[in-house]
């Protein structure tokens, strides 16, 4: 593209792609603004048809000096002095350092509107405003130097850690732009899916310092049901700030172990006299220390199960609690053990006590006959095979 | 950072990219003949934008296509305040099931596709589980 120098300008004459769509009879100036318009306006419209040519948009431009007859576009291919339209921008930067412009496009072209932002001059100075439809900030006889837009949002909310364990501080942190220290921020943490107004499970009063936002929460839960609950919920955490008008939340949930029993277990199925056999008691969103009583029992189909012992109870090692079981042996049980003596079937139940009771139950362990303690053909008794009666 | 700087003389473009942040269903699992709620989240998409919804049948598990189901319908949908909101019943049968559509089985992974033409920007949601009858617990 080019354009053509000559007198000063009566009228220009513009087709294809002006900023607003049109030519620039379309863009809302009056005809009769175009000739012996002061400099200053001439120059904003240059500067928009620049600005469409930094754009990479295509322009068809004739500055055409003879007396206004009639509006033409036309392709001059024979001007004797043609000047590249870069060129021309680079030479009145030079002579005009009192103006900035900012415009804010989607990458498919289209302006953003509606945002805040403030504009910081080179001496400190703010002014707030809104982006308006041509997403443009355009600044005139300012004084020289750096000027910056700063938009006024949350940029993004994120948990400090991914998993944690009810009981544990739950911490978020905020980036933030264009609020001062001290800006008050609300953060309301939610159950991930429920996060509509009241499905709060806790908020909590913050301020912004340094663009930061922090804040720890708890989770605890409301009502019997959500007390009963095991195994792993997600909890997302909504910053905002503004009465709402700015708002980010955390795009990953935090997943949080609720207590949970997880496993019962035998470390064997089938002991013979004089085995030992180890029982697990794994224990989910607990802290370690946590104990874990445990009874054991024996099963009996015709005249009902009957308790054994109690064992422990025992504390837990990170998320296990190891009880030790013999059968048929002659050693006394200590603190975490138990003796069985009689061959059968029995299981055991592992409960830890707290604001709501967890309680589960292992699978059958099957003592064998003991064939050394009578003589008898174990095959033939019918303490030998599981599930007898 | 959201801050972008220029000195008097020059003009500078800045490109904000738009963004679906997320988009969820109000449950992880339903039933035939259930309401769910689609929720759509946004950054940097003007309010008043339409908000256009699509279902569709997940078929990684049969390793087949992804089949449109519907579009929502209903008032038109739009982003306010970065959100959008819209409800859907789940009704696959008997229009649906073993028909046109080829629905198989009796539960289905389905997801929403988010489209918001200006700007442009698109978000896919993740899976609602969908059985077609609910679950019945013996005591």
């Amino acid at each position: 593209m080019s354009i053509v120098r000559g007198e000063p300008q009566a009228r220009w004459v513009l087709g294809a792609a002006m900023r607003s769509g049109g030519s620039l009879a379309g863009s809302g100036l009056p005809h009769e603004a175009w000739s012996n318009e002061p400099r200053g306006s001439t120059r904003e419209l240059v500067d928009a048809m620049l600005d469409d040519l930094r754009l990479g948009k295509r322009l068809l431009v004739t500055i055409d000096t003879r007396p206004l007859v009639t509006t033409l576009v036309r392709v001059d291919t024979n001007a004797d002095d043609i000047v590249d339209l870069a060129d021309l921008a680079e030479a009145e930067s030079e002579e005009d350092d009192t103006w900035v412009e900012f415009v804010f496009e989607y990458p498919d072209g289209t302006k953003v509107s509606g945002l805040d932002y403030i504009l910081l001059g080179p001496s400190n100075t703010e002014a707030p405003g809104t982006l308006a439809a041509n997403g443009t900030i355009t600044r005139r006889g300012v004084t020289p130097g750096d000027y910056t837009v700063v938009l006024e949002e949350i940029e993004y909310a994120v948990w400090e850690k991914h998993r944690a364990s009810v009981g544990d501080e739950l911490k978020v942190i905020a980036r933030t732009s264009g609020y001062p220290d001290g800006t008050a921020a609300t953060v309301k943490l939610y159950r991930e899916r429920s996060e509509s107004p009241g499905d709060e499970l806790a908020t909590v009063q913050v301020d912004v310092q340094a663009d930061v936002i922090e804040a720890t929460l708890a989770y605890e839960a409301k009502g019997d049901e959500q007390d009963d609950e095991s195994g792993v919920i997600g909890l997302v955490a909504e910053v905002s700030l503004d009465g709402g008008r700015a708002w980010s939340k955390t795009p990953r949930a935090l997943q949080l172990q609720l207590p949970t029993l997880a496993a019962v277990r035998w470390s064997k199925a089938r002991v013979a006299a004089g085995d030992a056999v180890e029982l697990t008691v794994e224990a989910l969103g607990y802290p370690p220390g946590t104990e874990v009583a445990i009874e054991l029992w024996r099963l009996d189909w015709i005249e009902g199960d009957s308790k054994l012992c109690d064992i422990g109870p025992v504390p837990l090692a990170g998320t296990k609690a190891i009880a030790r079981c013999t059968y048929g042996g002659s050693a006394s049980a200590g603190a975490g053990e138990a003796a069985i003596e009689a061959c059968g079937e029995y299981y055991a139940v592992a409960t830890i006590e707290g604001s709501a009771t967890r309680t589960a139950r292992s699978e059958l362990l099957w003592c064998v006959y003991d064939e050394r303690s009578d003589g008898d053909d174990p095959s033939t008794d019918p303490g030998d095979s599981p599930g007898a009666a | 950072m959201a801050k972008y700087t220029k000195t008097t003389g020059g003009w500078r473009l800045v490109l904000l990219e738009p963004q679906i942040t997320r988009a969820y269903w109000s449950r992880r699992r339903s039933w035939q003949g259930k309401e769910v709620e689609l929720h759509v989240e946004t950054r940097y998409v003007p309010d008043g934008a339409k908000l256009t919804l699509e279902i569709w049948e997940d078929g990684t598990d049969e390793g087949k296509g992804d089949e449109l189901i519907t579009e929502v319908s209903g008032e038109s949908h739009t982003i306010e305040n970065g959100r959008g909101k819209a409800s859907w019943t789940i009704a696959l049968d008997p229009d649906t099931l073993g028909k046109d559509l080829e629905l198989e089985g009796d539960s289905w992974e389905l997801y929403f596709v988010a489209r918001i033409d200006a700007p442009k920007v698109t978000g896919r949601s993740d899976l609602l589980y969908v059985d077609l009858q609910p679950l019945i617990v013996s005591m």
